[in-house]
């Protein structure tokens, strides 16, 4: 979610579509309690914004906290999955 | 029904599964509460304008991709320890002196005010019904409808998905076992070969998504099966 939010803000249904077509997601309604409890943490900001249609939309942005959050999210997944792909290629070959 | 009616008709739809969402969050602060439920109208605001249901039951499609109320309100107290779960089968209770509540319903007691309530539901329809005509009356595994002759008013359980598929557990089956398996949950599967001195060859290694993933659309399993020894 965090990473979605990486280049920029967006609002909740962008991020829900993108989710879903990625087929992350099942429940789209699932992904506001989320965004609200990031917005808890702090690791999330929010603006209203007025839309060319329709009613002001919920824009959603990273903050500081956010940002570092990401960084070691991601430091993190990438140790993760490498050393699991190192065991499943190298546990077939021996 | 003529366009306008059929308009009408989802917008009842949509508030009624605002009203479930928000009866399924009574848990939370009212504010928090609101907020969700504000968010959430929107979004189904949104869908209807990207893709305008056609009819009742593609007006129930997309209800059934925002979500089970349930399920949204599951993550909505998640982590937050004084909103504990409880399941939730029937309206909120009024209020009751604080001191004697703090105990979970039980399963049989919740189970229990469920079949009173729907007892209450039809006999207040066959009530009713017994004013003007019969009611219509059809029930099926995952709901029951009343539709009374005149004004039609249907009475279901409506967010329950069209399919629920709980991913069987395929690690060593056959190839065949599994694809046998997975036809049977109306899942496809996709082969992936991979070499292994430890598994005998067309015995299945791993599976993604693992056993136990719950989708609500029929999806495809990849599966990993040994191919045997490399040499």
């Amino acid at each position: 979610m965090l990473a979605l939010l990486r280049d920029g803000e967006r609002y909740g249904f962008e991020l829900v579509k993108e989710l879903s077509d990625a087929e992350l997601v099942t429940s789209e309604g699932t992904i506001y309690p989320l965004l609200a409890r990031l917005r808890q943490d702090g690791s999330v900001d929010t603006t209203w914004k007025e839309s060319t249609q329709g009613p002001p939309r919920r824009y959603y942005k990273l903050t500081t906290e956010g940002k570092s959050a990401l960084e070691f999210f991601t430091a993190e997944w990438k140790r993760f999955s490498g050393a699991v792909n190192g065991i499943l290629e190298s546990g077939g070959a021996r | 029904m003529n366009g306008v009616e059929i308009a009408n008709d989802m917008d009842a739809m949509v508030n009624r599964y605002l009203e479930e969402l928000s009866t399924a969050l009574h848990r939370l602060p009212g504010s928090r509460r609101d907020q969700l439920v504000d968010e959430i109208r929107q979004h189904i605001t949104l869908m209807r304008a990207e893709r305008p249901p056609v009819d009742r039951s593609d007006m129930e499609a997309l209800l059934n991709r925002v979500g089970l109320p349930e399920d949204i309100a599951a993550v909505a107290m998640e982590g937050d320890d004084e909103l504990a779960p409880v399941p939730l089968t029937v309206p909120p209770p009024p209020p009751t002196p604080p001191a004697t509540r703090g105990r979970q319903l039980s399963r049989r007691t919740t189970a229990l005010i469920a079949a009173a309530a729907l007892v209450v539901v039809v006999l207040s329809v066959w009530a009713l019904s017994r004013r003007d005509g019969g009611p219509v009356f059809a029930s099926s595994a995952d709901r029951i409808a009343f539709t009374l002759p005149g004004q039609p008013l249907v009475l279901q359980r409506p967010f329950v998905p069209a399919v629920r598929i709980v991913v069987p557990d395929l690690i060593g089956m056959s190839q065949a076992q599994a694809e046998a398996a997975d036809a049977a949950s109306d899942l496809t599967t996709d082969v992936v070969k991979t070499p292994s001195s430890s598994v005998p060859a067309g015995q299945v290694v791993a599976q993604s998504p693992v056993a136990g993933s719950i989708f609500l659309r029929p999806a495809t399993i990849t599966i990993t099966v040994s191919s045997g020894p490399t040499s």
